[in-house]
């Protein structure tokens, strides 16, 4: 076999591939399109407290979805901690560590949270809602209703103040 | 029992040197827009030099696997396409995309409708909280056209030094745009999905 006939199966395989990678990421788009998830509810149950929460009130929950390993996401935290501290009715910010199998011996977050820190055990975030961005913020009502979720960076009441 | 054929060879014509020579220049072209971007950009964790060279080592391997493809997708089509006739010229035409980093980067000096006009819409600040279809074509703007159309011209020159079954001009023509259109019709689906698999359901009410 020549080099120009070795380069043209290698071209060949490569094209193989690409189309191969299309139609997977296709039909994976398709399957998790077709998936239906709940709602995202603030339900207390659902997840194991790590550190308790204040008494609320009727003040809105903001969960922000925390990775361990994603520094972004908790300086998001801070960040949005530092932008509604000077506030009147501050949101009961809470911080929900996800994607985390084993239980959390320490959490250092840098940051009082009215709302606690909870540990999301069964992967509600990921299974139950569908969500996969870390840093996410959920805004709830005091009943545990959803009223927005918006990425990390932004905040999530003024979705057109980037932090 | 399959016998070995040797593929007819394609003269090389003396206009080679010359598509290498723009694509050095494309190469340059590219360097320097990275790395003013990212010595202009407000946060970078990496130093322009390093941003430049990583950002031209992308373009450089990606512009070598969209001729490799190309190459395959015209073989299949029963034309023997030079891999190094097409990837010159598309390093080359790709340069329209390192103005459309410039035009992003260089913020104070155009006014936005310019910007969004030749860069798409990822010109524009609040872009970044986009859905992912809206992601996967943020880069449609006028210099995304002016690439595509130099990407045909890049097929089409191409197609005349190739070996394969003769065509008529408006024939390579049409056949280059189709292939060109696919191609770019593709990757914004892989775009598309994989932006859309790696979200989720995040960000959706």
């Amino acid at each position: 076999m020549t080099a120009g006939q070795r380069w043209h199966r290698l071209n060949l395989l490569a094209l193989a591939i690409a189309l191969a990678v299309l139609v997977v990421t296709g039909i994976a788009w398709w399957r998790d399109r077709v998936r239906t998830f709940e709602t995202p509810r603030w339900d207390a149950a659902r997840f194991v407290v790590l550190a308790p929460e204040a008494p609320l009130d009727q003040r809105e929950r903001w969960v922000v979805a925390v990775s361990l390993a994603c520094p972004h996401c908790q300086a998001h935290l801070r960040a949005l901690a530092t932008r509604t501290a000077a506030r009147e009715r501050r949101p009961a910010l809470t911080a929900l560590i996800v994607d985390q199998p084993q239980r959390p011996t320490r959490v250092m977050l840098g940051v009082p949270l009215a709302g606690g820190v909870w540990w999301d055990s069964t992967q509600v975030w990921r299974e139950a809602w569908g969500r996969r961005a870390f840093g996410e913020t959920f805004r709830f009502s005091a009943q545990g209703e959803l009223l927005s979720s918006t990425p990390a960076g932004v905040v999530p009441d003024s979705s057109s103040i980037a932090i | 029992m399959r016998t070995s054929t040797s593929i007819p060879t394609v003269p090389v014509p003396h206009a080679d040197w010359r598509a290498w020579a723009f694509a050095v220049c494309a190469a340059t072209i590219w360097f320097e827009a990275i790395w003013r971007s990212t010595r202009d950009a407000p946060a970078s964790a990496l130093t322009p030099t390093v941003a430049a060279v990583a950002g031209l080592a992308t373009q450089l391997v990606c512009t070598a696997l969209e001729a490799s493809l190309a190459t395959a997708a015209w073989t299949s089509l029963g034309r023997k396409l030079r891999w190094s006739a097409l990837a010159p010229a598309l390093l080359t035409a790709s340069v329209t995309e390192a103005f459309a980093v410039s035009v992003i980067a260089e913020r104070p000096y155009l006014p936005q409708l310019w910007r969004v006009a030749l860069a798409g819409a990822r010109a524009l600040p609040e872009h970044v909280a986009a859905g992912p279809l809206a992601q996967a074509f943020a880069g449609f703007g006028v210099l995304t056209l002016l690439r595509l159309g130099l990407a045909t011209c890049a097929h089409v020159e191409a197609l005349r030094a190739c070996t394969g079954p003769p065509a008529s001009s408006s024939g390579r023509w049409r056949d280059a745009a189709l292939v060109v259109l696919t191609f770019y019709t593709s990757s914004r689906l892989a775009i598309w999905w994989g932006l859309d698999l790696f979200r989720g359901r995040s960000f959706e009410p």
